[in-house]
This record gives structure tokens, C-alpha cells and sequence, in this order.
């Protein structure tokens, strides 16, 4: 993906046979590929000698360097074209929007750590817990998720202090435990389901059920997007595997599905039908796009009044720009040694959640509002790929910790020293924490825990370098400020510039909101 | 809104102060205090101590701590204690202003002589005043208009005459070949063929419009296209959803009884009635047992099902009965009856003693196959499934000692030989028993239905939480509703099956306002991309007004006269004037009525995602139209717990089915269809969505599927007419568009196709607006 097209200026012509992998695509396998070459250059638009153009083409990927070649064509032939409708309507679903109030965050990046993470391994302090450990639990009003509750465990980890703030993180994360100054822990999280997808659902769209809009959707709907080429919402898979329920965790839910995150492939064609097929030469689509638009703006003249017409006119366009656009933030090549190495992207364990956050950065840079990576996968197969550690704590929040540390811290980071933390909302969440007792009385491993647990957020408009709410002395029940994920949401669309109770949308009856019947704008974690 | 609040409405604004010798009145002096200082908490909203001060029988009950108010002794009341102070830690109320002592003596006096306080039933019915959906519908007259032509059908009559209040015309009709495809697309989801057009177009008798409307109706398509409309509407889901996502492998029977009730015409209330409660009613029990399959139609969560904490169980199950009470309540009724779940309805007269009575209509209802076939059937097929499971169990059992034996080695030729036999053997029974044990268990047939059990007894849930019950239930529905009323004459205890068949009656009483009028509604929206009401699943307060309520009613008393005949309603829209107006702008119209509410034109639209995919296999000559069975999978299944689905583009003619054909997979995605706003799946969807994104025009530039049916196309033109280019452009103008290119078309796709090849004009007409707009 990374290799330019090399031509001259005085060849750059879309016709001509150059190494773009387009061309070279169909040449290979294209039956009609004979027929393509005898016929090369059809059209009397084919010379793109200026030096702009030729500097365009050459700076083009090779996937889109037809589609780029299509849009300058279609500069001159469209100069008159009739502006697109702006106004935020079915056939513009990505229009910007105004916001409430004036908003600090103008972008959010959600981690949402799957499975599980237990809080009083990571960054809830409980040397309660250790002063007990190897005592029974007593609670006859505790419903455990599996089993019997075992004996109350301390972290196999050391806690310290960091930063200015002096905040307590486990020795799980060394690197965040350098950027603690920029992270606002809550502590005093707690959550209505134990059972993972309910609660995940819970996490991502308010609801424990399936089928209601997700975060990001949310934000779609009601900011739109800065940047007409790219959805508002991108979702990043953890490259080991999709989360459970896959897809239904970035549903648009009654929201039109211009609204629905669009999934990014770890590998290959970053979202489906991106590129040309190799079966259609540059030339043809080059022609075949003309003809479309000659033939839609025919039937847009001839039925007028219609801006869903100019839309899908326009839509067109926009397909072009994104061929052009998307590769080259896939491509990292152009990040420096300093930046790869920042993310971890230099070690095995952290490639691929490294290239994920890296991403995230270059689709806010590119004007994306939510962009959101799932750290873990589904729940099958051993050894786990989420954060669900039944059997073990140590061996898998050791695991885990290590695939997401260093790629989150560099992220952080690097947001920072670009001046766009200011202006991004960095949400890491997780659906639930971790039984401070073991699961059983044989086990190292801890059950589900909704009744306590820790979040962080961290960027724009929010408060850096506190804990906020508190659990009990050993984490099991919140015992102060206790929050829910309505509260989180809520602050969270607070700082988009969007009032919680007032962003809806009429569905059946009822005037839906991300927040349910619930929520508060939680000011003390905000800084201003 | 609570019911309090309706009394308030009718009651003086200002309390009056009153003598204690006075006859205290509720509604005037008593309602606008607990309205003010008591119901926020002790509402149904929060119902703080368990007590309720919103409704009469609730109150009288009172709460965690006893009864609050003891009529005839106000000074004894601890309603009194509380707000007088006499404990200063638990004045009520805790927050605001403290209740004046003019107050506190109205409110023990009014307690003293009895603490009247008027039925609840007054209050539903001051609320239905203001709704006009709980008056029975009429058969109003058709206004007279002036236009003769306009007078035949009553549709034109009030269509007309609306327009006329806006001194406004209507458009002239549309051109033939714009109306054939029209129609084509509209009932059957797909494009008239070229032959249909020209054979239409060559009718010039007064009844080719209705000729045509017939023959459409009569096609197989027609209940294809329909179904879809109705699946959407009852979420119609074919896998689980939440964590699993496993598929449901018999659901897709229900998705072929709806559509072999659109193309039998079905009676709308038999309909009705089977998807309710088909199991019970008289008839073919295998098509009634699969109709349930609508109450059980959207996710499952069988997770939380089987989870190990009662409570979470409990609850999973409440959010699967909301589905089941929403869904029935939204579907046929038009009502949004979930929302008391929690609470009283904000706004329309739906109290939550209305949402227990109807989730105890369906407390005996589980999700989960059932068996179709008659018992004696059943029993032998279950029969030789034990015996063969058996006998594979004996074989499994048997190897592995014969293997060890062998592998331990040291036996005799002749004795290694016979134990190697008998392995032999054993993997060959073992493969027979275990292939004849697959043919038996397909031979069971079952479908994904409501499995009916012995309900337990339902309990209001205060705040909908399954942890908070409160009183005894029974089993009933909307009390509210004038003709009928909400009781089924049931008991709290009456058997699971009685429940059912007494609610389905119940909905489908000629006296009930709300079946008749929904149903018209819904399919006067699938035909005009509107609906009179413009919210087809909510007529209540939060919902649409009716744009033509004398038309509405009109037709729904038309509708259930007629037998309930979707079929008879269909043509009468079609033959209408209004129907087949023409499509164009006018601006005059469009400056006094934009969105063409009052239809002085056809409005255009685009095509369903389905429409779409189904024209272009239809185009390219590769569409399957095998009906029925169980759904074409376009994607590479993969289990890790979850269950997960890969798109791929599929080859052979069992993926070029109809896309209704589709397995319905909650969490697979599918970018073309996704793309054309295919809705979430579980979610109740009783309009699509219609979007215009740059990923919608890359999914139609670089689709595999549409690709391949471009060239399909291509070379269907080309075998059609042999060598004949500017033949093979008119044909495909005349197969996408029903008309022919002009003369500047024709050529500018006769360039593009020497120069490029045929398929990039193929390309250009699947992408083209003309192709995805119905106009």
C-alpha cells in the first residue's frame, strides 16, 4: 500500500500504463484488459499536465489515484454545478450540526477494554484488601455471576504513586503510570448488569438490550461530521478478534445507518468496497464515472426539486475522495521512527493495538468525531483475548496489560505534544470490574463485579490528574460519588457542547435519549 | 402524565381554602396539593416507600409502612403526621415548601369525611377526550368535489378536497411507462420487464390500469415484497443477538407463512388473531403454531436467560416480555404501551396496571422451537432418535478398549486381525447410525415459536424492576379503550392459552378503534413512502395527527366491511387518482405544502435496500425465484463463543434468491444492503430510513456482488441482440428505466460502450438515480 505510482508529469495521464496498482491489477487478471489497452485513451480530458495535477497524482496512493484523476476532470466540467444541500437531512446525514453550547471536545476516542478489568489491580488502591486477604467474604445480599464467592485476594501487584497528583496505579502500567498527571480515575463506578453483553450494551449505548444507538452513533446524529469524505463514526477492532455480539456493538440502533460505526479491517481493504476491483481498468472507471454523472445531472435537470438528486450527485464525489483519503491513514510509513516507537509499534505484543491508536490519532487529525477501539475480543477460546479472568488474574491481566499499556500511554502522549488533547475526549472504559474475592475457593481468578469499579477519562474539558469517588476499603461496594455509565454519557455529550436531555430522537412513541431517563453532568470532573 | 394531572387539568387552577364544614371536593382542593409537594416521589415514577399518591386505589393501600390515609380519621392518618411535622425528621414533604396549615386542615378534614376520591376510570376517560384515535372510526361520506373525475373513488374525493381548502391542484397523471414501473416496484419489489411495458402501453382499454393492478397482486412476488414490510415491523430477527448471536434454524418459517398470508390474502384479522394466538384457534395448527413465531420474532438472550443470579434472570426476562407486550401494542394497536413499564404513560391514557395486565396476557410465553408434526408422527421419529443415539453411544463406548488392546500389542496375528475388524465395523455403524441420526432429526420439523407454559402470577413492578413487585395482576389491556374496555373477562390465575385468545379477539372486535385504522394506515404509507398518520407505530399524543382523519376512517371501516382484504385495499389505492398522479416539482404546491402532505403530487423515493439488490438481479437475468425454505447465508460463519459472520460474495444460484430469502443476522453485516439503510434488525422499524452517504456510492461502484451482476447484464444485453450495440443500449434503457434512451443517450453510451466495453454503461445505469428512485 505504501508504494507511489512513479510517473513524470509529462506521463501523468490516466490513461497511460503506469504502476499504479489499479493498472497493474487489471492488466494481470482482467479478461478485457487487451480490449482496455487498444482502446487507452478515449477521452479528450486525458491530459493532466499541469504541475498541480501532476503533483496530486503523484502524491496519490495507488487505490486512489483514479478516483483522484476522476475529481480534477470533473473540476472544470462542474464548475457550475449547484451547491449540495448542507442542512443536516437524510440526504446529507453527515452535515455539521450545531451544538447546544459552545463545546470543548471536539472529538472523542473511546477504549473500551473488554471483558472486564478489574479495578483492584490497576488503579484502585485497596490495602484494605491485602490487610484481609485469605478471608472469607460475608454478604448474604452478594449474587455472584458463576459459582460461589471464594476468599478475598489482594493484588498479586504493587501499587505506587505517580505523578504530581501522586495517583495510585498497580505496577500493571508502567507507561500510564507516567501520564496519571493528564488521567481523571473515577473509582466510584458501578453498573446494573454482570453479564458481560448486557453490560457492555449498558457501556456503549445506555441500554442493557440490543438494538439501541451507540455512543459514536449518537454523536453522528448529533454533530455530524467536520469532514464530508469520512463517516463521523469509526470503530477500530482489536486485531486478535471482533468483540461478542460484533457488530451490534457499533449498531445505529433507530438512527438512519448513515449513523452505524463504520468497522476498519485490521488488514487488507481498511472498509469494504474501498478500492476499484482490479477487473475495471483506470480508463474504464474513469469513463463510467463520467457517464454517471453526466446521465445523473441529466435526470437531476429534468426533475427538479429534488435534493436528495444533487445528494447522491455529490456522494459520488465524496466515494472519490475517500478512496483517495482513507489509505493514507491506514499507511503509518510517514509516521516517524519517534512516533512508531511512542506507540510500541516496534514490539511484537503491542504492534497491532499500537497501529490501532495510531489510527485513532490520524482519523481525528482528519476531522473524524468518535473514533473507538475495542482493546480484547469475544470470549471464547484459551488463552483469552479480553480482560475476562476467570481462572487467573495474574496471568491474564498480565497478558492484557501488555497488549494495552504502552499503545494507550503513547497515544496520550502524542495527543499532547500535538496540542489535541486540548480539544479530544479520551474515554477508556471496561463494563464492569473484578470480584474482590476469588472465584471459588480454588481459583486465582476473580468473577464479574458491577457493584465497584474504575474508568478513567482524560483530554479535553476534563479535569486532569484526580480520582474521583471512591469505593470501600476492599472495593467491593462504591462508597462515595457512586456514578453511573448515564453520568459518564451525559458529561460526555456535555463536553461535545450537547445537553443529554435535549439530544433525541423521536422513535416509536417515545423521545429517545442516550441517557435513557437518567444522567447527570458530573462538573467536578471538569475543569472549568 | 398521571392520572392525577388529568383531574388537576378539569379541576380550578387554585386551591381553594376550605372550612372544615365544607365538603371537601378531590379534584379541587385535594389534587393540586399532592400534585404539587407529593406525586414527584410518591408518582409512579419513583414511588419512594412504596406509596403511591396518583391513584385512588393505590393510595388507599398505601405503602411500606401501611395504609397512609385511614378514611374518617384524618388526625390518625400518618399522611397527616407526616406533613403537620409531628416528627421534625420526617416532615414531608423532605424537599421545597412545606405544606401550609390551610392545607394540612384541608387535607384532614377532606380525609375525615372519607377521603372521596373519584374512580380512576374518570380520569382515563377526561384523557380520552383529547384523543381522537379512541373514538370508533365512521364511515364518513366522500366530501363533494368539483371535479367529476375526482368524485369515483372516495380517496380522490378527500384527497381533493383537502387540496382544494388550500386552493391547490392536483398533478396531472403520470406518463404510462412511469406509472407501470411504478406500480411494478411498489407491489411486487421488483422492475416491469420490457414485454410488460410495451404489452401495458399497447392496452388502451379504460381497465389495463386495473387489469395490471391484478396481475400484480396476483403474483407470488407481491407476498415477497409484503412480507418484508411486515418483518420489519415485527423485528424479525433470525439469529440471537446479544453475546451469542447464534442463528435461529427454524425461524424462517414464519418469514414464509407471512408470505403465503400476503399472497392468500389472508383476512387481516385472521392474521391478526394466528400471530397472537394461532396455536389455539381452530384451523391448520402447524401454520397457527408458526404464526406465534411474531411474538418471539426479535433477539435472545440466552445468556442472560441462564445466568446463575435469580434476579438477573428475572430481569432478562422482564426486558423479553417488554419486547414481546411492545411489539404487540405497537404492531396492531398503534400504541406505545411499553412505556408503563416503568410508569404511566407520559401522554396518552396507558396507565402501567395496563402494561401488567398485557405482559400477564403473555406471562406463560417463552421463546424456543417447537415441534410440527402430529403426535404419532412425532413420537416415532423421537423414538428412533433415543434408539440411535443409543446405539452411537454403545459404538463410542466400545472403541477404546479395543484400541488399546491393539496398540498395546503382543496378540496373535489371527486375534489383532479380528479386534482390527471389529474397529472396522464400529467406525462403519458408527458413521451409518450417525448419518441416519441427522436424517431423523431433519425429519423432526420444528419452528421458533411462542412455547407456551404455565404462567406464574404477574405482579406490577415498581419502577419495571422484576426485584420491586407489587399487586396481584390480572391478565387485560387497555382500559382506556372506550368500545371494548380493557377486561378479557380472565382471571389472575386463568390458563396461558385462554389469555391469548381472549387478547386476540380483543384486538380484532369490529368496535376496537385503534386495528383497523393502524393496518390501513401502514399500508397506505408502503404505497406512498407516508403514512396519513406519519407515525404508523405511535397514535398517541407523541405521534403524528392524521393529515385526512375522515379518509382514515373512511377506509378502515371500508377495510373491515370487506372482509379485512389487503388485497381489495391495495387495488382501491392503486386505481386511485391520487396514486397515480404524476411526480413532478411544482413549486407553487411545494411553497404551501413542502413535504406534500396533502399529495398534489406522487413523491418520489428511493428504493429499499432490498428493491435495489433484487432490481439488479433481476437486470442481470440471475435472479432465483425459488420461494420459501430456509434463507441463503452470504457469509462465512465462524464460532468463538460468538458466533461471527463474514461477508462474502457468494456464487450460485442459491445466493441470487430474493433478498427477503436472506437469514436474518443481527450482528452480520452485509455493506451493500447496510449501506441502502437495511434497518437493525430487532429493532421495530415501521418506516426505513432513507440515507445518501459516499460509503452507499461505493457499495454500488465496487460491490464483488454488483459487479458481477453488471456484467451479467451486459452480457445478457449482448446475447439478446447479437452485434447490434444500439440495440443493446435500448434494451438496457428499456429494462432499468421502461423507456427508451434518447437520441443523445443512446449515443453517448454507444461511445462509452466501444470505447470501454458494454459493462461500463451497465455500471453507470446500476449506479444511476433514475435506476434507485421510484418516481
Amino acid at each position: 500500500m505504501s508504494s507511489k505510482p512513479v510517473i513524470s508529469p509529462a506521463s501523468a495521464c490516466h490513461c497511460s500504463r503506469t504502476s499504479s496498482p489499479v493498472v497493474a491489477r487489471s492488466e494481470l487478471k482482467a479478461k478485457g484488459s487487451a480490449k482496455d489497452r487498444q482502446d487507452a485513451c478515449p477521452t479528450p480530458n486525458h491530459a493532466l499536465h499541469d504541475n498541480r495535477r501532476s503533483f496530486l497524482w503523484r502524491s496519490a496512493n495507488g487505490f486512489g489515484s483514479v478516483a483522484l484523476a476522476w475529481l480534477l476532470n470533473r473540476e472544470a466540467a462542474e464548475a457550475n454545478t449547484p451547491t449540495p444541500p448542507s442542512a443536516h437531512t437524510p440526504a446529507s446525514p453527515y452535515a455539521p450540526k450545531p451544538t447546544h453550547f459552545p463545546p470543548i471536545a471536539k472529538r472523542v476516542i473511546h477504549i473500551c477494554s473488554l471483558g472486564g478489568v478489574s479495578h483492584v489491580d490497576t488503579w484502585d488502591h485497596k490495602p484494605g484488601l491485602a490487610n484481609r486477604h485469605g478471608q472469607d467474604y460475608k454478604d448474604e445480599n452478594y449474587d455472584p455471576f458463576f459459582g460461589r464467592p471464594g476468599r478475598l485476594m489482594k493484588s498479586p501487584w504493587e501499587f505506587k504513586r505517580h505523578g504530581q497528583a501522586g495517583l495510585w496505579t498497580s505496577s500493571l502500567f508502567p507507561n500510564l503510570a507516567t501520564c496519571v498527571d493528564d488521567l481523571c480515575f473515577i473509582n466510584s463506578m458501578h453498573s446494573r448488569s454482570s453479564n458481560h453483553t448486557p453490560a457492555t450494551f449498558l457501556e456503549n449505548t445506555g441500554f442493557t438490550m440490543n438494538g439501541f444507538p451507540s455512543l459514536g452513533s449518537w454523536v453522528s446524529y448529533g454533530l455530524g461530521s467536520e469532514n464530508q469524505d469520512l463517516p463521523a463514526y469509526i470503530v477500530l477492532p482489536d486485531a486478535r478478534g471482533l468483540p461478542a455480539g460484533s457488530a451490534i456493538n457499533w449498531t445505529q440502533g433507530f438512527l438512519a445507518a448513515a449513523h452505524q460505526g463504520v468497522a476498519f479491517n485490521a488488514r487488507g481493504e481498511p472498509i469494504p468496497d474501498l478500492f476499484t476491483p482490479g477487473s475495471t481498468s483506470s480508463s474504464r472507471r474513469l469513463a463510467e464515472s463520467d457517464l454517471l454523472q453526466t446521465m445523473n445531472r441529466d435526470d437531476a435537470a429534468a426533475n427538479p426539486g429534488n435534493d436528495e438528486l444533487h445528494a447522491r450527485i455529490r456522494a459520488y464525489e465524496l466515494a472519490a475522495q475517500m478512496q483517495l483519503s482513507v489509505p493514507g491513514i491506514t499507511d503509518l510509513s510517514g509516521e516517524s521512527d519517534a512516533t512508531q516507537k511512542l506507540y510500541g509499534l516496534d514490539q511484537p505484543v503491542t504492534r497491532d493495538f499500537a497501529t490501532n491508536c495510531l489510527r485513532a490519532r490520524r482519523l481525528c487529525e482528519r476531522g473524524v468525531r468518535f473514533v473507538q477501539l475495542f482493546n480484547g475480543g469475544a470470549f471464547g477460546g484459551r488463552p483469552r483475548i479480553n480482560w475476562d479472568a476467570h481462572e487467573g488474574i495474574e496471568q491474564n491481566h498480565g497478558n492484557q496489560a501488555a497488549v494495552m499499556d504502552k499503545p494507550v500511554a503513547g497515544l496520550i502522549k502524542d495527543l499532547k505534544s500535538r496540542g489535541m488533547l486540548k480539544d479530544t475526549l479520551v474515554l477508556w472504559t471496561t463494563e464492569f470490574g473484578r470480584t474482590p474475592v476469588t472465584q471459588g475457593l480454588e481459583s486465582t481468578g476473580r468473577d464479574h463485579h458491577p457493584n465497584a469499579f474504575t474508568i478513567w477519562m482524560a483530554g479535553a474539558g476534563v479535569k486532569p490528574g484526580q480520582a474521583y469517588g471512591a469505593s470501600d476499603d476492599i472495593g467491593f461496594h462504591v462508597a462515595d460519588k457512586p456514578l453511573e455509565f448515564y453520568d459518564i454519557h451525559a458529561t460526555m455529550l456535555h463536553l461535545l457542547g450537547m445537553d443529554h436531555e435535549r439530544l433525541t430522537f423521536l422513535h416509536n412513541g417515545i423521545q429517545r435519549r442516550l441517557t435513557n431517563v437518567h444522567g447527570h453532568v458530573v462538573k467536578e470532573l471538569l475543569s472549568s | 402524565m398521571s392520572a392525577l394531572l388529568f383531574l388537576i387539568l378539569a379541576a380550578s387552577p387554585t386551591p381553594r381554602a376550605a372550612a372544615a364544614s365544607d365538603k371537601i371536593d378531590f379534584n379541587r382542593d385535594v389534587a393540586p396539593i399532592f400534585e404539587r409537594a407529593c406525586v414527584s416521589c410518591h408518582g409512579s415514577d419513583k414511588e419512594k416507600s412504596g406509596l403511591r399518591l396518583d391513584n385512588r386505589r393505590l393510595a388507599l393501600r398505601g405503602g411500606d409502612e401501611g395504609p397512609a390515609i385511614v378514611p374518617g380519621k384524618g388526625a390518625d392518618s400518618l399522611l397527616i403526621k407526616l406533613v403537620s411535622g409531628s416528627d421534625p425528621d420526617r416532615l414531608m414533604p423532605p424537599k421545597g415548601k412545606a405544606l401550609s396549615s390551610k392545607e394540612i386542615a384541608l387535607l384532614k378534614s377532606w380525609i375525615d369525611q372519607g377521603a372521596d376520591w373519584p374512580e380512576d376510570a374518570t380520569a382515563n376517560a377526561a384523557a380520552g377526550d383529547k384523543q381522537w384515535w379512541l373514538v370508533p372510526p365512521l364511515r364518513h361520506p366522500a366530501p363533494e368535489v368539483a371535479d367529476a373525475g375526482w368524485r369515483g373513488n372516495p380517496i380522490d374525493a378527500f384527497v381533493l378536497s383537502r387540496l382544494a381548502d388550500k386552493n391547490l391542484s392536483p398533478s396531472p397523471p403520470a406518463a404510462r411507462a412511469v406509472l407501470i414501473r411504478r406500480m411494478t416496484f411498489d407491489v411486487t419489489g421488483l422492475p416491469p420487464s420490457p414485454e410488460e411495458v410495451d404489452s401495458f402501453l399497447s392496452d388502451t382499454s379504460d381497465h389495463a390500469v386495473s387489469r395490471l393492478a391484478d396481475r400484480l397482486l396476483d403474483s407470488p412476488r407481491y407476498g415477497e415484497r409484503w412480507a418484508r414490510h411486515w418483518l420489519d415491523v415485527a423485528r424479525f430477527t433470525e439469529s440471537q443477538g446479544f453475546e451469542r448471536d447464534k442463528i435461529k434454524p427454524h425461524a424462517w418459517r414464519y418469514r414464509d407463512y407471512v408470505i403465503d398470508s400476503f399472497n392468500d390474502d389472508k383476512p387481516y384479522d385472521r392474521f391478526v388473531r394466528e400471530q397472537i394466538a394461532g396455536d389455539l384457534l381452530p384451523g391448520p395448527a402447524t401454520e397457527g403454531i408458526i404464526a406465534t413465531g411474531f411474538l418471539v420474532a426479535g433477539a435472545y438472550d440466552e445468556v442472560g436467560l441462564n445466568q446463575q443470579s435469580r434476579i438477573m434472570r428475572a430481569r432478562t426476562r422482564e426486558e423479553a416480555l417488554e419486547d414481546v407486550v411492545g411489539t404487540v401494542g405497537q404492531t396492531f394497536l398503534g400504541l406505545t404501551v411499553n412505556c408503563g413499564r416503568c410508569h404511566s404513560h407520559k401522554s396518552d391514557p396507558i396507565s402501567q396496571e395496563d402494561y401488567y395486565r398485557l405482559k400477564a396476557v403473555f406471562e406463560g410465553i417463552n421463546a424456543g422451537d417447537r415441534d410440527l408434526l402430529p403426535p404419532q408422527e412425532l413420537k416415532a421419529i423421537v423414538d428412533e432418535i433415543n434408539r440411535l443415539r443409543a446405539r452411537a453411544k454403545e459404538l463410542t463406548e466400545e472403541r477404546p478398549a479395543l484400541g488399546k488392546q491393539l496398540k498395546d500389542g503382543g496378540l496373535q496375528d489371527p486375534e489383532a486381525e479380528r479386534i482390527q475388524a471389529r474397529l472396522d465395523r464400529i467406525d462403519a455403524d458408527l458413521a451409518s447410525a450417525k448419518n441416519a441420526l441427522s436424517k431423523a432429526e431433519s425429519r423432526r420439523i420444528k419452528v421458533f415459536a411462542a412455547v407456551p407454559r404455565r404462567p406464574g402470577p404477574t405482579h406490577r413492578l415498581a419502577r419495571g424492576d422484576a426485584a420491586k413487585p407489587r399487586e396481584l395482576i390480572t391478565p387485560g389491556t387497555l382500559a382506556a379503550i372506550a368500545g371494548p374496555g380493557g377486561s378479557l373477562g380472565l382471571k389472575p390465575d386463568s390458563p396461558e392459552g385462554e389469555r391469548r385468545v381472549a387478547l386476540a379477539n380483543w384486538i380484532t372486535r369490529p368496535d376496537n378503534p385503534l386495528t383497523a385504522r393502524v393496518i390501513v394506515n401502514r399500508v397506505w404509507q408502503w404505497h406512498f413512502g407516508r403514512g396519513i398518520v406519519d407515525t404508523p407505530n405511535d397514535f398517541g399524543a407523541m405521534g403524528g395527527r392524521p393529515t385526512h382523519p375522515g379518509l382514515l376512517d373512511r377506509l378502515a371501516v371500508d377495510f373491515m366491511t370487506n372482509g379485512w382484504s389487503l388485497k381489495r385495499l391495495h387495488k382501491q389505492i392503486l386505481l386511485s387518482r391520487t396514486y397515480q398522479q404524476s411526480s413532478a416539482h411544482n413549486p407553487i404546491a411545494a411553497k404551501v405544502d413542502a413535504d406534500n402532505r396533502l399529495l398534489w403530487r406522487f413523491s418520489p423515493r428511493r428504493l429499499e435496500a432490498e428493491a435495489v439488490r433484487d432490481a439488479l438481479l433481476s437486470l442481470s437475468g440471475q435472479i432465483n425465484f425459488r420461494m420459501g425454505g430456509p434463507g441463503y447465508m452470504p457469509w462465512n460463519l465462524h464460532i468463538d463463543n460468538t458466533h461471527f459472520y463474514t461477508w462474502q460474495d457468494k456464487l450460485g444460484a442459491d445466493y441470487n434468491r430474493r433478498t427477503v430469502y436472506r437469514l436474518g443476522v443481527l450482528s452480520a453485516r452485509d455493506s451493500l444492503l447496510d449501506a441502502l439503510d437495511c434497518p437493525t434488525l430487532s429493532t421495530r422499524t415501521p418506516t426505513r430510513a432513507s440515507t445518501t452517504t459516499p460509503i452507499q456510492a461505493l457499495a454500488l461502484m465496487n460491490n464483488p456482488f454488483v459487479q458481477r451482476q453488471v456484467a451479467h447484464f451486459a452480457e445478457r444485453l449482448q446475447a439478446t441482440h447479437p452485434d447490434n450495440p444500439a440495440r443493446q443500449i435500448e434494451l438496457a434503457y428499456q429494462a432499468a428505466y421502461a423507456r427508451k434512451p434518447t437520441r443523445a443517450e443512446a449515443d453517448r453510451a454507444r461511445t462509452i460502450a466501444r470505447n470501454h466495453g458494454l459493462n461500463a454503461v451497465c455500471w453507470a445505469i446500476f449506479n444511476s438515480n433514475e435506476l434507485v428512485y421510484l418516481r
